[in-house]
């Protein structure tokens, strides 16, 4: 099969290092300086990587895991420019001598946001595109075209126009466009990040498929370790301090900060060997002797304060929404689940008034105002109560500093200007020492949290978010969730749009889960996650047990010395 | 997106049809064209994203047509056939309102949106990916751009649209000019932002590889000759436009060396560029037909143009006479605009409407035949 990784043509650069098999990419002491920068985003890095071998390279955002997969096809430094020095040697070529365009028939390379690297309209197209550039026959062209298209299960899609895709498919196009020149190496930087959970499975599957059946070696920067660990050969670790390990991912995981709640468990309870999947996982759990009782309550929640009955909608021919009803409480915080395009944005926006429902009627109840219910007929009727976080925070934003997003909003509901109540926002929200910056140059979780500001500045009494997690680190995750709890403490509503199950294992009171414009599942977070199979935690799917959302429900029944 | 004919046989309708709508302003040849051009539209309508955006965009170019129609007529006091006077103090719209000024409105009008109708088509039919392959190698990297901004422009818009949602939904309201700040600084950044993981995504897959080193001395040499293809154009069409009198046909010459200068360098440039052209498309007899029949409508235009002009000259003011005449046999000939349609009926209504194909999806038409034909 014409697929095959072509015989090896390593001409031995650097002979004698470690052992019989030469690496099939060789970084030595690289270092790097973006050209605006004075901060190393890579500070004397050295790693070898095997011929056939799967790589993952994870670590917090501005670690400089995009950067080092950069190094390996040339975009660094030859795109950017900025102050490189080391050595590199993939496949026998210097990528920093012949840069992107010299290195593209040995690494392919895929990009975080696949719409966002689409040249041509499509699916065909798009596949030919490297192929034309490099003056491939037209025969060639021909036959490698079919290849890539059955190699990504993708032959259906042919015709299609790249933008009618769901997100997996298009991420699956966006690969087998660059296997059309057969690389040795497929570079990833976080395809998944974009997609939801059904479509990061399926581009995961096919890379699998493409290194276990082809030989293909992979790099991949990925967040999503739970889902990755298991065929991964080793993992890198890359910190934002310039720390680095590199190993099984056994070892690395046992050493690491944030990490996925199983290996977080084992860890604490001291399982060995690590278990890297749900089915090792279960071998410690049997064993595990847990006290009985039952399960702590989620936060108290009070009166009700948004209603939502029977609300349809339809988008031309497409009915987005049929039906739906719920009540939400005071305190409360709901997470909205279901596969994408199953109606949840089209639920917040027509709970906010952005879009007029067909029938049913959305009310409010505010809280100081009693107990007579306001009809939510538009936009201008929902604002003084309630907020929506829209999914790109970049298109919110456009202050020069954070504080001025704050006082944008202030001004815009005829809030005065109070640089105390403005402070304590931010301070909440834990970007205070931001106050003074440009918005536009913060990290992606940082934006989200000034987009947070930016809506939270009217103190709406109802927040509505729509994936706020996308893109994000565990840490990032980990101090949405923190300023989440701190809100509905405060008695603020919570509804979020989210693929995200650990997080609605650890923050959600009460699951509504929806598909095809209905909800189709109610209930408590406990319950909802214990009768489902996929919208289940790690913690329930090891223990199958109702009290057991998160680590720390475990932990807690756990007998001293028990484990 | 359907590509219905071979490219060759689309470029030469495109021509074909164009031909007749630029040549006259007679309101019922325009008439013609424009009800064979609505035949193909009925027939091929599809809810495409290219389709959505066109859409747009023709629903648009009507108003702004209905527009400039009123704007002739309240303006232009011309002419002998008045229908109704205003009153003359009024500024600019006061004075006889004329069949003249209507009627050269009208004729505008249709050929506009003739021209624009005939190029949605034209998009609808074949994407601007597939017939760039045709252009020749030294204009590819203007079809690459041509090609991204076709891709590029609705993602804009959408990005425009988020951001004026988000915006509303932070209290903002854009009601004068000035409130629409807040929506340019996000859309602009957004879009550089895109733009930059293009350029990445396009140099990783090789884009501006395997050019030809050529020598500095080369180098300049063609950059020479653009200038000097450049100047010599601009003099010779100045010439010409300007200095009617000149008693040699300098102004010809001068535009005919430029035109010469450039194709050349341009050429030369393409050929440092080793690129191949991946063509997938196929000559079916309904392309000879459509070409011959394409051939017939840009013969018997351009020959009635030459041979007879009074037929297609049009114009509504005195002296000429405010009624268009109508001669059948070259306006049945410009039926011929609407063959795509009779050569490619529409396709069964269920394959077409299905609101999002499955993974399982029909083969597109056209395919089927594909292995019965020759690869060209």
């Amino acid at each position: 099969m014409d697929m095959q990784p072509k015989t090896t043509r390593f001409t031995a650069a650097h002979e004698g290092k470690g052992g019989a098999v030469p690496p099939i990419a060789l970084l030595e002491e690289v270092t790097y300086i973006y050209p605006a920068g004075t901060a190393r985003a890579l500070d004397h890095l050295s790693l070898g990587v095997e011929d056939g071998e799967f790589l993952l390279v994870v670590g917090p955002s501005g670690a400089g895991k995009s950067t080092l997969l950069r190094v390996l096809n040339g975009l660094v430094p030859h795109f950017q420019g900025g102050l490189f020095g080391g050595r590199v040697w993939v496949a026998g070529r210097d990528p920093v001598a012949l840069g992107p365009q010299g290195m593209g028939d040995v690494v392919g390379m895929v990009f975080q946001d696949p719409e966002a690297s689409f040249v041509t309209e499509t699916v065909e197209d798009e596949l030919v595109f490297a192929m034309e550039n490099w003056g491939l026959p037209p025969t060639t062209m021909r036959k490698r075209v079919e290849e890539a298209l059955d190699l990504l299960d993708i032959a259906h899609l042919r015709q299609r126009h790249v933008s009618t895709l769901s997100g997996g498919e298009k991420q699956r196009v966006a690969i087998a466009a660059a296997m059309t020149l057969q690389p040795r190496i497929l570079v990833l930087d976080e395809p998944t990040s974009q997609l939801d959970p059904q479509g990061a499975e399926e581009v995961l599957i096919a890379l699998r498929h493409l290194n276990e059946d082809l030989g293909i070696t992979i790099i991949l920067a990925e967040h999503r370790l739970e889902r990755v660990a298991q065929y991964a050969d080793r993992v890198l670790y890359l910190d934002d301090g310039g720390e680095m390990r590199l190993g099984t991912p056994r070892d690395v995981f046992a050493h690491i900060p944030l990490v996925p709640p199983l290996i977080e468990l084992a860890r604490t309870l001291e399982w060995h060997p690590l278990p890297l999947t749900i089915k090792e996982g279960r071998r410690f759990a049997r064993t595990l002797r847990l006290r009985r009782g039952s399960a702590p309550p989620r936060g108290r929640v009070g009166e009700a304060v948004l209603r939502v009955e029977d609300v349809w909608y339809r988008y031309g021919e497409h009915e987005a929404l049929r039906g739906v009803s719920f009540t939400a409480r005071e305190g409360e915080f709901i997470a909205l689940m279901g596969r994408n395009g199953s109606g949840k944005s089209t639920l917040l926006k027509a709970i906010v008034g952005l879009l007029a429902p067909d029938r049913g009627r959305v009310s409010v109840r505010p809280r100081r105002g009693g107990t007579t219910w306001h009809r939510v007929a538009s936009l201008d009727d929902a604002l003084p109560h309630m907020g929506l976080v829209l999914q790109n925070p970049g298109r919110m934003l456009f202050q020069e500093t954070v504080l001025g997003e704050v006082r944008f909003t202030r001004r815009n509901h005829g809030l005065p200007e109070d640089p105390g109540a403005e402070r304590a926002l931010l301070e909440v929200l834990g970007i205070g020492h931001l106050a003074q910056r440009d918005p536009r140059d913060l990290s992606g979780g940082e934006r989200q949290r000034v987009a947070i500001a930016a809506v939270l500045a009217a103190n709406p009494q109802i927040i509505l978010l729509d994936e706020p997690t996308r893109g994000l680190d565990y840490r990032q995750k980990a101090a949405l969730t923190r300023v989440l709890r701190e809100l509905t403490a405060q008695g603020h509503t919570v509804i979020m749009a989210t693929h995200d199950v650990e997080l609605v294992a650890r923050a959600a009171d009460r699951v509504l889960l929806m598909a095809e414009g209905e909800v189709v599942v109610d209930g408590p977070t406990r319950e909802v996650m214990t009768e489902s199979l996929v919208f289940a935690s790690q913690m329930t799917k090891l223990f199958r047990d109702p009290r057991f959302l998160t680590v720390e429900d475990v932990l807690q029944c756990v007998d001293e010395g028990g484990a | 997106m359907r590509q219905v004919f071979h490219p060759v046989a689309w470029l030469a309708w495109l021509v074909g049809v164009m031909t007749p709508v630029l040549l006259t302003r007679n309101p019922l040849y325009q008439g013609v064209v424009l009800a064979a051009l609505l035949l193909n539209l009925w027939a091929w309508q599809e809810e495409t994203p290219s389709w959505v955006g066109w859409r747009a965009v023709l629903r648009l170019a009507g108003w702004l047509v209905l527009f400039s129609v009123g704007v002739n007529v309240l303006t232009v006091h011309y002419g002998e056939h008045v229908w109704a006077t205003l009153p003359r103090e009024w500024p600019l719209i006061g004075g006889p309102l004329t069949l003249e000024a209507l009627m050269f409105g009208v004729g505008s009008a249709l050929s506009l949106l003739s021209l624009l109708l005939l190029f949605a088509l034209f998009n609808l039919g074949m994407p601007p990916s597939r017939w760039l392959r045709l252009v020749p190698g030294f204009l590819f990297q203007a079809g690459v751009v041509t090609s991204i901004a076709v891709t590029f422009v609705p993602a804009t818009v959408q990005a425009a649209r988020d951001t004026y949602d988000a915006q509303r939904l932070r209290g903002h309201r854009f009601r004068r000019l000035t409130d629409y700040a807040p929506l340019f600084a996000p859309v602009l950044v957004d879009s550089l932002e895109r733009s930059v993981q293009l350029a990445e995504s396009m140099a990783a897959r090789g884009f501006g590889a395997n050019l030809a080193p050529i020598s500095e001395r080369r180098h300049v040499a063609m950059q020479a000759g653009i200038w000097l293809g450049l100047v010599s154009l601009l003099v010779g069409l100045f010439a010409r436009t300007y200095w009617a009198a000149a008693p040699l046909p300098w102004g010809n010459a001068l535009i005919v060396v430029g035109v010469g200068l450039l194709t050349c360098v341009f050429w030369l440039q393409g050929r440092r560029v080793r690129r191949t052209r991946y063509r997938r498309w196929y000559w079916r007899p309904r392309d000879t037909l459509l070409l011959l029949g394409s051939l017939v409508l840009f013969g018997v235009s351009l020959g009635v143009r030459l041979l007879a002009p009074q037929v297609w000259l049009y114009y509504p003011y005195p002296p000429y006479d405010v009624w268009p005449t109508f001669a059948p046999v070259p306006g049945l000939f410009l039926l011929l605009a609407g063959l795509p349609a009779l050569l490619a009926p529409p396709p069964p209504v269920e394959s077409s409407r299905a609101p999002s194909p499955g993974p399982q999806q029909i083969a597109p038409p056209g395919e089927n035949t594909a292995s019965r034909s020759t690869l060209t």
